[in-house]
């Protein structure tokens, strides 16, 4: 049901009890984290993690058939992958460059020599071929690798793969490699107990129980200090929650904000909020194709007319970070100089009134927990710029069938994945994108990004996706509000996990005595 | 002869009656199946999510098999029961039977530790209420029930928890299963889910015997034990109880539907692996073959219970 593409089951969970939100400050004892400051602590080898994870019983080892974020959590513990997202930027893991050509149509990835799997046989091209192959043909995932041709890719059998693309993708490490590039041994088919070249291996897996993972000692990033790790499936936020008071877990993963209010000050518990680096994007999509919208003035009115500050408040309950109409905040290539869109009600009001504004009808279908919260709270504030919003509600499992529902409104109450803005803007905003609902059209835009993508010279990549960004920050059509964070807690003691995907990383981890 | 007719006679009783609850059970399987086909959603839609394009859904749906006429399906689906092949899940291509098997088993020892709460609660709660009905002890436990069946099982559960886990640190606030062991490796995760269900369940239980005590109590032949100066404990078991076993019975088995309906809430609460956690992921992925065996167990427990129900009124008049 979810690739790190959608994170829907757990995004669900993740806030569960946002619905009866009224108003939020952000008030609360466990603040924005993160590891408590260990002077005089240093970490300690062995231990074990028990983390709470949303996860089921239907579940298996397979990432392309995950269902839940258990599989992803052991999948990122036990593969390398090539590339990984953390804090915002791709990191080099089993990959030791990755580099276009001229055209950006051909990619050649080089991994580490000397490298092995669990099972010490070596790491080779043609695993990582073999792995990508598997993974980019996947319904999953398929639509994120369409545009490598895998009839043309190549491997020398030893460290070089060379990746041949059907059209010109320089935005391929933060679009595709590092969204999944896990890497397996050549042929697996059977992931029951799965064989990676990661930091831990996998000691057991039983669906409804877990998985029980052993640290790799032969680790080619240095052995972790960790000796165990336990990832439980808890399907429901309020039970990770309990299972993270009351001793059960160390690390629970998806916690709600309403839940991080019932940590208590002393209980020896911790906040890991990542910021807007790994989080979801919440935004407004207005409806290009017909009037109002039509109309850039009106789409800038609304822009102004929304409480930014209002929505974070009370839909996320302050966990979270104002956002400023362009996705990819804290994600690499993002524009830091597009100035902050204030609230304007007064202007706001006087153009829709010039232009004749009065009513607007907006769709929402709570794909994931303050959706429709956000909606509503979007009408009020419209509603002081002198607009009546009628929303619509729809069943989120089908509205995707079915497009007609969507373009039938001016508004659309949204999410997704908070992602590096050239990848968002491939699957959101240029003409003909998957995600781009409304078929809304803008070919500037779409040039820029094409464009873009064609060039692999990273100054003038970064010029013409800061200009699309600009573009988007006047013109566009998304009105992106917020970003709310993946938030995790842990015991205090415990340091050094790293967020991927929603996912820990254990690596690096080690408990503090 | 006529020992072996009446044999004979019983033995075709129950072949039918078997039977009849085979028949039941079947007609409601393939209702089930067909009513979740009208449902909006499929197994497709729910993986693909918001990246559903009209292509993606009918190369998915292709795959899937569910392009094919829901009659083809159903005749697949019932074919592979009848030779016991509940299928494979469509997403995670996992075997259905294996899946259901085991978290039956975790579901049946909770069910069974619950009964056992609701049996002795429930009947207790009814003896003592309903010998002296309209007593001041009468009507605190009738009232005290009625509370209990008015509130929600995760209610209850939520409250457990703060009582038993939070503050007084005594159980497991979450029922985790020891990593591949089972829940006898840990059998103290099963206390606070069997109370939630057991709570609830007596208020009801409780509430169904109490008039058929109360009833009995009042009956010629209990009052004439009662004045001919019997030990109120011998009257209760030799001329009161006799009496009432079989409706009582009646109403505990029309109970067994509750405990898997409270079971399905209570293991979601609790984190608990059971059927009932299975049945709810069932749900969501929109896994057809899932839900019909998890349904289909929960149908034929429940027609089973009833007929059981209709059986011993049967037998009584």
């Amino acid at each position: 049901m979810a690739s790190p593409l959608s994170r829907r089951p757990a995004r669900r969970l993740l806030a569960a009890s946002l619905a009866t939100a009224l108003l939020g400050l952000a008030a609360c004892g466990a603040g924005p984290d993160t590891t408590p400051a260990t002077t005089g602590a240093s970490p300690v080898e062995g231990g074990t993690v028990r983390v709470a994870i949303l996860g089921g019983q239907t579940d298996t080892l397979d990432v392309t058939k995950a269902s839940s974020f258990l599989v992803y959590g052991v999948a990122l513990n036990i593969y390398d992958s090539l590339v990984l997202v953390v804090d915002g930027k791709p990191e080099l893991q089993l990959a030791e460059s990755i580099t276009p050509d001229a055209g950006a149509t051909r990619w050649t990835i080089k991994i580490r020599d000397g490298v092995t799997f669990h099972d010490g046989s070596p790491v080779t091209a043609d695993d990582v071929l073999s792995s990508l192959k598997y993974l980019g043909t996947a319904p999953n995932y398929g639509s994120m690798f369409a545009d490598v041709d895998f009839d043309q890719a190549t491997s020398d059998g030893k460290l070089t793969v060379t990746l041949a693309l059907s059209k010109p993708r320089a935005d391929l490490i933060e679009s595709v490699l590092s969204q999944i590039s896990v890497v397996f041994p050549a042929g697996t088919t059977d992931f029951s107990k799965p064989i990676g070249s990661g930091p831990f291996k996998v000691e057991s897996y039983s669906a409804g129980t877990g998985a029980v993972l052993v640290r790799n000692d032969d680790y080619w990033g240095g052995a972790p200090k960790l000796e165990r790790l336990e990832f439980i499936p808890i399907a429901d936020a309020t039970a990770r929650m309990s299972a993270i008071t009351g001793d059960q877990v160390d690390y629970a993963t998806g916690v709600t904000p309403t839940g991080i209010e019932t940590i208590q000050e002393g209980s020896g518990i911790v906040v890991q909020d990542p910021g807007a680096a790994e989080s979801s994007a919440f935004e407004f999509m207005m409806n290009q194709a017909k009037a109002p919208f039509d109309d850039p003035e009106v789409r800038e009115a609304f822009r102004l007319a929304i409480d930014r500050e209002a929505l974070v408040n009370v839909v996320f309950r302050g966990k979270g970070t104002v956002g400023n109409d362009v996705v990819g905040q804290g994600m690499v290539g993002y524009d830091d100089a597009l100035k902050q869109r204030e609230r304007d009600v007064e202007k706001a009001k006087q153009i829709f009134a010039a232009k004749g504004v009065t009513t607007l009808d907006a769709l929402a279908s709570e794909m994931t927990p303050g959706i429709t919260d956000a909606a509503k709270l979007m009408a009020q504030q419209l509603k002081e710029a002198g607009v009546e919003v009628t929303i619509h509600e729809a069943d989120p499992t089908t509205l995707f069938n079915d497009l007609s529902v969507v373009r039938a409104n001016d508004l659309f109450s949204f999410y997704a994945i908070n992602r590096a803005f050239a990848a968002h803007a491939t699957m959101f905003l240029t003409d003909g994108a998957p995600g781009n609902y409304f078929g809304s059209q803008d070919e500037e835009l779409t040039t820029l990004i094409t464009q873009a993508q064609a060039q692999t010279d990273e100054a003038k990549r970064s010029e013409l996706l800061n200009k699309a960004q600009e573009l988007v920050w006047s013109n566009g059509t998304d009105a992106v509000w917020g970003f709310q964070p993946v938030l995790a807690a842990h015991t205090e003691n415990l340091t050094g996990v790293r967020m991927t995907m929603s996912v820990p990383l254990f690596a690096q981890a080690a408990y503090q005595q | 002869m006529s020992r072996f007719r009446r044999a004979a006679r019983t033995a075709t009783a129950f072949a039918g009656w078997l039977l009849g609850w085979a028949a039941w059970t079947l007609a409601a399987l393939v209702v089930v199946f067909l009513v979740l086909d009208l449902l909006p959603g499929d197994a497709a839609s729910a993986r693909l999510g918001q990246n559903a394009t009209p292509e993606a859904l009918a190369q998915l749906r292709a795959q899937y098999g569910l392009d094919r006429p829901v009659l083809v399906r159903l005749g697949e689906w019932l074919r592979g029961l009848a030779s016991g092949d509940l299928g494979n899940t469509l997403l995670s291509s996992a075997p259905i039977g294996p899946m259901v098997a085991t978290a039956l088993g975790r579901t049946a020892v909770l069910a069974a530790v619950a009964a056992i709460g609701i049996a002795i609660l429930g009947w207790g709660g009814a003896i003592l209420s309903g010998i002296r009905a309209g007593s001041p002890l009468d009507r605190v436990l009738s009232s005290t029930a009625l509370a209990a069946i008015c509130t929600p099982e995760f209610v209850v559960a939520t409250v457990a928890v703060v009582v038993f886990s939070s503050a007084l640190g005594w159980l497991p606030a979450v029922s985790l299963l020891p990593a591949g062991g089972g829940v006898l490796d840990r059998p103290q995760i099963l206390v606070l889910p069997a109370l939630s269900i057991a709570i609830v369940g007596s208020g009801t239980l409780m509430r169904l015997v109490r008039p058929i005590v109360a009833r009995e109590a009042a009956s010629a032949h209990v009052e004439a034990a009662r004045l001919a100066g019997l030990a109120p404990s011998r009257v209760l078991v030799r001329h009161l109880l006799p009496g009432a076993l079989a409706p009582a019975a009646q109403a505990s088995a029309m109970l067994v539907p509750y405990l898997i309906g409270g079971t399905v809430v209570v293991e979601r609460a609790f984190a608990y692996p059971g059927l009932g956690s299975l049945l709810v992921q069932a749900v969501a992925n929109r896994e057809p073959g899932l839900l019909m065996a998890c349904g289909g167990i929960v149908i034929a427990v429940t027609v089973f219970a009833y007929r059981l129900a209709d059986l011993s009124q049967t037998d009584r008049s």
